[in-house]
């Protein structure tokens, strides 16, 4: 088109078809404009518009009329030289020359070709390639950015490779520590899991981590716990603040710290814990690992054994029971209270073995005899590892007195429990057992009997009555049955006193007679009382019985009463006591003929023989005390003077019943106790207790 | 001390108490019969007065005390005299009802056989 448009412009110069020419110079759609350049010297240093079309004045914007005669550096002021640099070219090579400008004006990219119309003018053309060229900008822009970027990815890449062997290097190695990590995590974690005791983690004070068995001593789940500070498990605000207080102190001075202190269950239940922490990071307490130790379970069970060592205890102590217990070489370490009461040894008389021995056994060869005993029977316990056969002995007390004890042993190890019990008490109380049995058993006989002896010994009293009679000079039809046969009676009687047939048959009277009052008496024992009891003055009968005893036949007969002292100590103003009084008379009639005999017969003849009367209330009974200065009598009379028939009299002086007699009457009728206390030449003081609440009978 | 005739029963299944009683009472001047069994002594009732009866309780048969009782009805006038080797005898209420006391009884064995005829005329000669 520049060659057509050449020839054109070159044919409408030569004045062809000026017309045309000009029509479509005013048509175009490029913009076209002839311009004359202007030299200074041989160098063009500016051109004049010499003819522009209407597309150049839209391009450029400028009017034709402006334009045309106008110096570019006039028209365009500020634009660069490239276009006149151009067209100098265009004009000295006479070749066509294409580019592309910047008109900043307009800020508009145009392209320019030019070609030479005649030696000074030049034609131009120019098209406005602006959206084109901003275009085409853009994407070298683009390109550019793009070749920057892959400038610089590429060495990324290269970097990046270097670092990646670097790295799987390192890869393999971390797979491996990995792996070994992951190794001891999970065993770590197992341990945190199932550890005994409570393990965790606290972040200031606040739960981090928990372990199962918190869990399970608290009874809170581990979200229940998470984040929340510690007071939770706390019983108050104040055993939390001197956990902390405590804990953390340690923590600085010795890097770790251990408590004991008491958690509140989620059931609201207390345990007992130790509580031990240690900071994650030596020096810095802000994460603290802690263990926690439930040891409810050992405080309650030290608190029971102590409370059980110290029942125990005292249970030796107070036991009802005399007590010591002997180490390894078998010496005393220990001796209860009641051991003191009983035998009133105390620890400095028997601080070594060997001096119980002296003291309990005095006697040497029934020492022997005991310490033969037994350790044959402690050498055969501690053999079988069981407690010996129980040993009875008698001991020594410490005031002197003999107590029946009956011994034990257990074997604990190598130490030794001796047991005492004191039967002194229960013998006597055996032997009152038996002795009232003896009686009772004596009384069913006698009633038994009774009947069947007193006819028989009707028949020879009242058999030796009638003899007697029939022998009589004045009696009945003697004389004359004597008359009848031719005996003189008178003589048969002479003869019967010569040869002491009538005192032969006196004698089978009175016998007979004392044989019945021997039945009369042993009926006693059988016999339940039929009389009511009713309340007596025990005073006013004492004052009765002291009055028959001074009238007494038989005791004036051997012992005159009245020439005994009698003192009465009455307690004033004692109650009444309910008994058959006529059977507390005898009671009391008995024991003053026996004590009147006693004194009788007592060879210390300055003391003046007297009975000392006196009375007193012991708790619900009454007591009656009568004491002798008489002869007093030994232990084995004392023991046996309420047997039926034991007596110390002489025969024909005593039925040896009236004792028996009183016994029977104060235990069994009355439900009270006769006792007595004696010793040889020191009298005796008999003692009656009667119960105060014996009404019901 | 006399008689005067009165008539006894003695009734004790001892015969030597029988006997002796009767000799003693015979020879006091007492007309005596003895019987050894209640049910003898009731027969002997029937035939015979009598002024007083001594009463053994323990007997074979029928006891003394249901003897004096039916005696009673018998005999109205009668006095009875309870003499007994049972130490505890104590007179049933039955017998003190007809007017028998302790007083009538006489426990056996007796030293003198007097005091049996002293109760006898207690009772018919207050």
């Amino acid at each position: 088109m520049n060659r057509e448009s050449d020839r054109n412009l070159r044919a409408a110069e030569t004045g062809g078809d000026d017309f045309l020419y000009r029509s479509i110079f005013r048509s175009m759609s490029e913009g076209c404009a002839i311009y004359r350049l202007e030299y200074t010297g041989r160098k063009a240093t500016d051109y004049t518009v010499i003819e522009i079309n209407p597309a150049y004045e839209s391009i450029m914007g400028v009017t034709r009329e402006r334009a045309i005669g106008s110096r570019a550096s006039v028209l365009f002021p500020g634009e660069d030289h490239r276009c006149l640099e151009f067209f100098h070219r265009v004009a000295e090579s006479r070749f066509p020359v294409n580019f592309i400008t910047h008109f900043a004006a307009k800020d508009r990219y145009l392209r320019i070709s030019a070609f030479l119309l005649d030696e000074e003018q030049v034609v131009c053309i120019c098209s406005d390639i602006t959206e084109q060229q901003k275009a085409e900008e853009s994407l070298l822009a683009m390109k550019r950015k793009l070749e920057q970027s892959n400038e610089e990815l590429s060495a990324t890449v290269e970097e990046l490779e270097a670092t990646n062997e670097e790295f799987e290097a390192q890869n393999e190695e971390l797979i491996l520590a990995h792996q070994e990590l992951a190794q001891s995590e999970a065993k770590f974690m197992s341990v945190f899991r199932v550890a005994p005791v409570g393990i965790g983690i606290l972040k200031r004070r606040l739960f981090d981590l928990i372990n199962n068995k918190i869990g399970e001593m608290t009874g809170y789940r581990e979200e229940e716990l998470r984040g929340h500070s510690a007071l939770l498990l706390y019983p108050s605000k104040e055993e939390f603040d001197r956990v902390g207080r405590e804990l953390y102190s340690q923590i600085a001075a010795h890097g770790s710290g251990t408590i004991e202190t008491k958690w509140r269950c989620k059931d609201g239940s207390i345990i007992d814990v130790i509580v031990g922490a240690s900071p994650i990071e030596p020096g810095d307490d802000t994460f603290v690992t802690f263990t926690i130790l439930d040891v409810t379970k050992q405080k309650r069970y030290e608190a029971d054994l102590k409370k059980g060592e110290a029942k125990f205890r005292l249970m030796i102590e107070r036991a009802p029971y005399p007590m010591f217990i002997t180490d390894e070489t078998g010496n005393i370490d220990y001796f209860n209270d009641k051991f003191t009461e009983i035998f009133g040894y105390n620890a400095a008389d028997i601080y070594l073995t060997d001096q119980w021995w002296q003291l309990a056994y005095p006697e040497p060869a029934y020492r022997a005899k005991v310490r033969k005993s037994w350790s044959s029977a402690v050498r055969k316990a501690r053999a079988e590892n069981r407690e010996i056969d129980p040993q009875e002995w008698e001991v020594t007390c410490r005031d002197g007195s003999v107590k029946i004890v009956e011994f034990s042993m257990v074997p604990i190890g190598t130490i030794s429990l001796i047991i005492m019990n004191d039967l002194t008490e229960r013998k006597r109380t055996q032997q009152l057992l038996i002795q009232n049995e003896k009686m009772m058993t004596v009384g069913s006989l006698a009633a038994g009997m009774a009947h069947e002896i007193n006819n028989p010994l009707g028949v020879i009293m009242q058999g030796a009555q009638a003899i007697l009679q029939r022998l009589a000079v004045d009696f009945g039809h003697n004389q004359e049955v004597a008359r009848k046969i031719g005996i003189d009676l008178e003589l048969v009687r002479r003869y019967m006193e010569e040869r002491d047939v009538v005192d032969y048959l006196n004698g089978m009277r009175e016998a007979g007679a004392r044989a019945a009052s021997i039945v009369s008496n042993m009926l006693q024992f059988s016999r339940r009382s039929q009389t009511r009891k009713v309340a007596a003055d025990i005073h006013s009968l004492i004052d009765y019985t002291l009055q028959l005893a001074a009238s007494d036949y038989d005791l004036k007969k051997h012992y005159d009463f009245k020439n005994i002292r009698i003192v009465r100590r009455y307690q004033p103003d004692i109650p009444e006591v309910y008994c058959i009084i006529t059977e507390i008379e005898q009671v009391i009639l008995n024991i003053l003929k026996n004590a009147a005999q006693s004194m009788s017969e007592s060879t210390d003849g300055d003391e003046e023989p007297e009975i000392v009367i006196t009375t007193r209330q012991e708790d619900s009974r009454i007591v009656i005390e009568i004491a002798d200065n008489g002869k007093g009598m030994d232990e084995e009379t004392m023991h046996r003077i309420f047997e039926p028939f034991f007596t110390t009299k002489e025969v024909g002086k005593g039925t040896g019943l009236g004792l028996s007699v009183s016994y029977f009457i104060i235990c069994n009728n009355h439900n009270g106790t006769i006792d007595v206390a004696s010793e040889p030449g020191k009298g005796a003081r008999f003692t009656i207790g009667l119960p105060l609440e014996g009404i019901q009978s | 001390m006399s008689g005067e005739g009165l008539r006894i029963l003695v009734l004790d299944d001892d015969r030597m108490i029988c006997t002796l009683l009767r000799g003693f009472l015979e020879e006091s001047g007492f007309l005596v019969r003895t019987a050894t069994g209640s049910e003898e002594a009731l027969e002997l009732l029937d035939v015979e007065r009598f002024d007083a009866a001594i009463v053994d309780i323990r007997l074979p048969g029928m006891p003394g005390d249901a003897f004096v009782l039916q005696a009673r009805r018998v005999q109205p006038a009668m006095v009875f005299i309870i003499h007994t080797g049972s130490i505890n005898y104590q007179v049933t209420p039955e017998l003190a009802e007809i007017g028998i006391g302790q007083e009538d009884v006489i426990y056996k064995p007796v030293l003198d056989m007097d005091d049996i005829v002293r109760a006898i005329l207690r009772r018919i000669k207050p």
